[in-house]
């Protein structure tokens, strides 16, 4: 197969994966979070005394990063693991397409599908926010390129959690073990880095055993650091989002998501499949 | 239409159910009690990466639970729980101002709570640099509670730098630092706050506070002219009646009695506090 053979290929596999998600009504589900989003907003935010506007935002960005890690996971469960229990990816690994670009190309359709959520998501808290803003005499002014870097960022954080779960999907048998597995990675990931802050300040000095906290330094390095892909604080209170810092969580990203993708592609080259 | 007949029953009783059982609710309802919350840390692992809003659902606990012990129970609240509360979701997200413009409303009136409330604010003046509000009360805290006019200075000189426009300053400078009125200044400060303040609850505890002063104050200028026309000061609060300068003692809001000290001060039995309890554990340790 040529090049540009591999191109079509992957983008027929990943096009086929965005519409198998608009099949299942992906984006009728999203659109009905969405009204939920544009009426709870104003809601949640109104019990604020000093800052209703950076409540929203703050309710906003973290109903986002809630929502597309929910996507996330059963859009990336579903990638690989049903398509194999129910065979239906036979008639594509059949055809004389290696089974890297099969993944490759699935994983493409799932950073389409996620992206457009994210877009999508972002446009309703948007809307939100606004409608909050908009009954207010004096609304604060909002940083909306620190709003848009956070959503950004929870799309990051997506793709590497995405490419963790085919990871997983790639060697198991049933889809409850990645499940299973993709859930402790997410809750690892998120807390790693505050564990480690708090046994780097000397407060839990005495509380825990050098062993413990080599297994806590192994887990920072060894599981996606999620922390680095949240921009909320930023977007909140519209301080100032270093470019630097963006930069590098993008990176760590795409490093991450590289890694992740190709351990699944040498495992899933080697899988007997049913 | 035994179909409608058993839907009508239905519904008649649902609405019978809804409107009776908060009556029973309201009979065997449990004390209402602010829980003390997990450390920093577990609080920080379970908000899943969302510590922000964790922080904003703590402090929407607290006041929802102030609104409920103080506003319809009408009961004293649990102070040192509320501040544990706020400092726990102000070390989630320490630019959260909800946080400290609540701790500042009900806890500022409290003596004992003052050096806790002053690190929650201090706290928040690392992370919000450009806020007034923040200088602001401490400048107050330290001025009408811990007594330290030179500290108060410094707090009171930085929120006029942050916020030069507000005319607020000047008054209070006035009032706190060359006229010497302590309490001319507390209702300077008071009328500043309730006409700041959005929240019903909170500005009726202000405006109950402002009250006081206000009565306070009256007995003061009556003290002032007994003592220019009887060339004495007067030993009681009720020699001013009887010299027909007042036609009553005011009553303190708080519930106690106003009365005159030794050194001529006019003071409350009431001492215009509520809620704090005393504790042997340092709050700030989680």
């Amino acid at each position: 197969m040529g090049k540009a053979d591999n191109i079509r290929s992957f983008l027929s596999i990943t096009l086929a994966t965005v519409k198998g998600g608009v099949r299942d009504r992906l984006y009728q589900g999203i659109g009905l979070v969405g009204i939920f989003f544009i009426f709870s907003t104003g809601i949640f935010s109104s019990f604020s005394m000093r800052q209703p506007v950076e409540v929203a935002i703050n309710y906003s960005l973290s109903i986002i990063q809630v929502i597309s890690a929910l996507v996330t996971l059963f859009l990336g469960l579903n990638l690989i693991s049903s398509e194999i229990d129910s065979k239906a990816s036979h008639p594509v690994l059949t055809q004389p397409i290696s089974r890297s670009l099969y993944l490759l190309g699935k994983f493409g359709g799932f950073t389409a599908l996620i992206g457009i959520t994210i877009v999508l998501l972002g446009f309703f808290s948007y809307l939100g926010v606004w409608l909050t803003m908009a009954g207010m005499k004096n609304p604060p002014d909002i940083s909306w390129m620190n709003f848009m870097i956070s959503i950004a960022g929870s799309f990051e954080a997506c793709l590497v959690l995405g490419a963790v779960i085919i990871l997983f999907t790639s060697f198991a048998t049933s889809a409850i073990l990645p499940f299973l597995l993709s859930c402790a990675v997410y809750a690892i990931g998120q807390s790693t880095q505050s564990v480690i802050r708090y046994i780097e300040s000397g407060m839990a000095k005495g509380q825990l055993s050098p062993g413990l906290k080599a297994i806590v330094k192994g887990a920072y390095y060894i599981f996606p650091n999620f922390a680095l892909f949240d921009f909320k604080v930023q977007a909140i209170y519209s301080l100032r989002t270093p470019a630097k810092l963006f930069g590098v969580s993008a990176v760590y990203a795409l490093i991450y998501v590289s890694l992740a993708l190709f351990m699944a592609t040498v495992v899933f080259s080697k899988r007997d499949l049913p | 239409m035994k179909q409608a007949i058993t839907g009508t029953i239905i519904l008649a009783l649902f609405i019978a159910v809804v409107n009776l059982y908060p009556r029973y609710q309201k009979k065997y309802e449990p004390p209402l009690r602010l829980h003390r919350l997990p450390p920093t840390l577990a609080l920080e692992i379970m908000s899943v990466g969302n510590k922000e809003l964790m922080a904003e659902i703590i402090f929407y606990n607290t006041e929802f639970y102030f609104g409920e012990k103080v506003g319809w129970r009408e009961e004293t609240p649990e102070l040192r729980r509320l501040y544990d509360a706020l400092n726990k979701a102000t070390d989630l997200d320490p630019y959260n101002i909800d946080c400290y413009y609540f701790a500042q409303g009900a806890l500022s009136w409290v003596k004992p709570a003052i050096p806790y409330l002053n690190r929650l604010l201090e706290k928040g003046l690392k992370h919000r640099t450009w806020d007034w509000y923040l200088p602001f009360f401490l400048s107050a805290n330290y001025y009408f509670q811990l007594k330290q006019p030179v500290k108060a200075a410094e707090y009171l000189k930085l929120a006029s730098r942050l916020n030069p426009r507000s005319s607020l300053f000047a008054t209070l400078t006035a009032r706190m630092f060359y006229e010497g009125n302590e309490t001319e200044a507390g209702i300077a400060y008071l009328r500043s706050l309730i006409k700041d303040t959005q929240n019903p609850l909170l500005r009726k505890r202000l405006a109950k506070r402002l009250k006081a002063l206000e009565a306070i104050r009256y007995l003061e200028l009556a003290l002032e002219k007994y003592e220019s026309k009887y060339k004495q000061k007067a030993k009681s609060l009720g020699d001013l009646v009887k010299a027909g300068l007042i036609e009553s003692i005011p009553p303190d809001p708080y519930g106690g009695k106003f009365y005159l000290t030794k050194d001529g001060k006019v003071y409350t039995t009431s001492k215009l506090a509520e809620g704090w309890q005393k504790k042997k554990n340092d709050p700030d340790k989680n």
